[in-house]
């Protein structure tokens, strides 16, 4: 018994620095670069401003959607919960900023499989990108970087709604 | 049944309980946090009753809102006379935010919630329970 108890402490041991410590490491080497070619143009995720733009356009956007009548029940549950509404901040924030071509990466469901069963319609769908382009407004994104942006996230129409 | 089994059951069952655990700890420490997660701090939602309060504020009051230390975001509905509030729970607690609205605002005000609709969750109970856990036993920042 007390064999079998030193070796998996062993393990546990070994498995928990390489968890910690090791993984730290990457971290600490891992270093964003705009994957854009050096004379080409830049990419959106610069053209937005990087991180904390995206992140303030997202926070306007959630609460332009939670406080609109139409559409407000639709994210009443996720929005009033800290912890839901953590982890649906950090999901669009993700999907912006990858999406961009920034360094995030979207870990979140499909667009499908997040909103089956919710049988949302067109209609709902035109008004969320209204409140986008609202609180992007608000922030004085320019026209063209809405556009990108629109062209980007638009396309997930098809799988967002009627299901 | 001997002393000695009980003390052998008992052994077993606490090493089976600590493997539990420190599987738990590996796992949920597992993922490096995301860019996102170190760039953002963590925000919290109110919507608020604003019927008390002059419409003719009603133009400056998502810019006024928005500038208050802590406050991330500000909607204003003037249609259903409410206003939606994203602020970060590190700089500005609930009461605080309450406080500072109602100096704002010149008038009180009142949280308010729309019914939820069916099917408009999409951080599931599955998903969020998965979370809760993970979270619980993490210590990677």
């Amino acid at each position: 018994m007390k064999k079998i108890t030193l070796v998996l402490a062993a393990t546990i041991g070994a498995l928990l620095f390489m968890t910690t410590a090791c993984k730290k490491k990457v971290e600490t080497e891992t270093v964003y670069v705009d994957n854009t070619p050096a004379a080409g143009p830049p990419s959106l995720y610069t053209r937005l401003g990087g991180i904390a733009p995206i992140s303030a356009v997202v926070d306007k956007f959630i609460t332009n959607c939670a406080s609109n009548a139409f559409i407000g029940p639709r994210f009443s549950t996720t929005a009033s919960d800290p912890y839901r509404l953590k982890y649906f901040r950090y999901n669009l924030i993700d999907q912006i900023c990858a999406g961009s071509g920034g360094p995030c990466q979207y870990k979140g469901k499909t667009m499908l499989a997040a909103h089956t069963g919710m049988s949302l319609t067109n209609a709902e769908f035109d008004t969320l990108v209204g409140q986008l382009v609202k609180a992007m407004t608000f922030y004085n994104v320019p026209a063209t970087e809405q556009n990108d942006l629109a062209t980007i996230l638009l396309p997930m129409r098809a799988d967002i709604v009627g299901h | 049944m001997k002393k000695s089994s009980f003390i052998k059951i008992g052994k077993a069952t606490l090493f089976l309980l600590s493997l539990g655990l420190l599987s738990l700890t590996i796992w949920a420490n597992w993922d490096e946090t995301t860019y996102t997660q170190q760039n953002t701090q963590t925000a919290m939602y109110k919507t608020y009753d604003i019927s008390q309060v002059d419409p003719n504020l009603y133009g400056q009051i998502e810019q006024k809102i928005s500038l208050l230390n802590g406050v991330t975001a500000c909607s204003l509905n003037s249609v259903d006379k409410l206003i939606g509030v994203m602020f970060l729970t590190s700089k500005i607690s609930d009461t605080e935010l309450q406080a500072k609205l109602k100096v704002v605002l010149g008038s009180t005000i009142s949280e308010r919630t729309f019914g939820s609709k069916t099917g408009g969750c999409p951080v599931t109970g599955v998903k969020y329970l998965v979370l809760h856990i993970r979270d619980l036993f993490r210590f990677r920042s």
